[in-house]
């Protein structure tokens, strides 16, 4: 009996310990296919815990894509990268940038509520995401429920955000920052790219201060790049393009006014509005300057999904 | 044998008592007090026992746009963790204010940019708990 009892909790330990540490576990597949050790290790000026804290300052396309929606511009697929075009992304470079992409264009078609064409777009992040051995973080089978039932768009819109960031933080965690930092870059141009789209239609001024706003990110990703740049010519070649677009943003200048920020309870929750009041300033004028941001935007993607 | 099956139920409830404590439940109070709004990202914090700086995180917040931050507090906490938000060296926002501590607080922003969260307890106790952040409305 005493044995029985015993073989029962071993068992129950056992699957306690690889249930509690699932997300931790290594697959032997993972070094199969990954962006090579020697772009992850040997070229690193800046150490893994910095790489990670600049990657967190990269922003997310969540915030751009409701900012899209409160325009008042209706869906476009055209502007998302093409789900077919998954099959062309062999390298793990490739995939991991364009995982990103299908990711912002996931949220894209989440905020809008458009289920016609969500399940192509989940096929492709999967697909992708198998491609760089992190597709174990993705519930395909519940995400595709959630997808296919338009009254469970606030469970699907959090699962796909919890998925990423599961995903992300087990990239790190394996000393993977070169696959989580070209992921951040696509999901990042992507969410600019659509967001440029939309500034040209409509020439919306929130939306393009917010486009204006992007040029502090800018900067990060220039220098998480940079510090893979050295030793992959892939890093390198994202590098220049994102280059492009740093120019362009020189044109733009933001100051801020600072006051005090007002804080308030209300309703039994404590609220603190910011009260930091930005000016623009654009040479040689707002719309050339957008427009040679638009135009760098456009290079730059077309070089990741290409 | 007995002390070998003792040693087993005294692993296993260890476990599954941390587990409870500082995991997945205090995740989903955390997602439950946040409502229907966007889920945005969440924060896993531990904090050792002396550790006066507490630990810290950084986020991109983007400007026209509220944001709301959930807490859950680890069962075993001597204290409540504080949650400052940080523009720079200037704290911007945080949990505590005029002596009442809130396991929820929204700020609206205007600055697009990186912040910090400096999460601490008083007494630099030991403590663990989940923060929530999403995403109330934009402007």
């Amino acid at each position: 009996m005493i044995k029985k009892i015993v073989f029962g909790l071993a068992l129950l330990a056992g699957v306690n310990f690889f249930t509690s540490c699932s997300s931790c576990s290594s697959n032997n597949a993972d070094n199969l296919d990954e962006i090579p050790d020697s772009v992850a290790n040997a070229s690193l000026q800046l150490s893994e815990n910095v790489v990670n804290d600049m990657i967190e300052n990269i922003s997310s396309p969540v915030e751009m894509a409701n900012s899209i929606k409160n325009s008042g511009v209706g869906f476009s697929e055209k502007v998302m990268n093409p789900s077919d075009n998954m099959k062309n992304y062999n390298s793990s470079f490739k995939r991991a940038l364009n995982l990103g992409v299908y990711s912002a264009d996931l949220g894209y078609i989440n905020t809008f509520n458009k289920n016609s064409v969500v399940i192509q777009y989940l096929l492709a992040v999967k697909e992708l995401a198998d491609g760089i051995n992190v597709g174990q973080f993705l519930d395909f089978t519940t995400l595709k429920r959630l997808a296919t039932n338009s009254t469970n768009l606030d469970s699907l819109k959090q699962l796909s955000v919890t998925s990423f960031n599961k995903m992300d933080r087990y990239l790190r965690d394996q000393r993977r920052a070169n696959t989580s930092t070209a992921i951040v870059a696509g999901a990042w141009l992507e969410g600019i790219n659509i967001t440029c789209d939309v500034v040209e239609q409509t020439n919306d001024e929130n939306l393009t201060n917010r486009l204006a706003e992007q040029k502090s990110v800018v900067d990060i990703l220039l220098v998480v790049l940079d510090n893979y740049a050295k030793s992959d010519k892939n890093f390198q070649a994202l590098s220049d393009k994102i280059k492009g677009i740093k120019e362009a943003y020189d044109n733009v200048r933001i100051m801020y006014e600072v006051g005090a920020p007002i804080v308030k309870e209300v309703d039994g929750m404590l609220v603190t509005e910011q009260n930091d009041i930005p000016h623009y300033e654009f040479t040689p004028d707002k719309a050339t300057a957008i427009n040679n941001i638009i135009s760098a935007v456009r290079e730059a993607r077309q070089f990741v999904i290409e | 044998m007995k002390k070998f099956l003792l040693m087993l139920v005294a692993v296993l409830g260890f476990s599954y008592a941390a587990s409870a404590q500082c995991g997945d439940e205090l995740m989903k109070k955390a997602l439950a007090a946040m409502g229907s709004n966007q889920y945005m990202k969440d924060f896993d914090i531990k904090l050792a026992a002396g550790a006066a700086d507490g630990v810290s995180f950084t986020v991109v917040l983007q400007a026209q746009t509220k944001y709301q931050f959930n807490i859950a507090n680890g069962a075993s906490n001597g204290e409540n963790v504080k949650i400052e938000v940080l523009d720079g060296a200037t704290t911007l926002t945080s949990n505590e204010n005029a002596g009442k501590v809130y396991t929820g607080f929204q700020v609206k922003i205007t600055k697009t940019g990186p912040y910090k969260l400096k999460i601490t307890t008083p007494g630099a106790s030991e403590a663990c708990a989940r923060a929530v952040l999403s995403l109330v409305e934009q402007f």
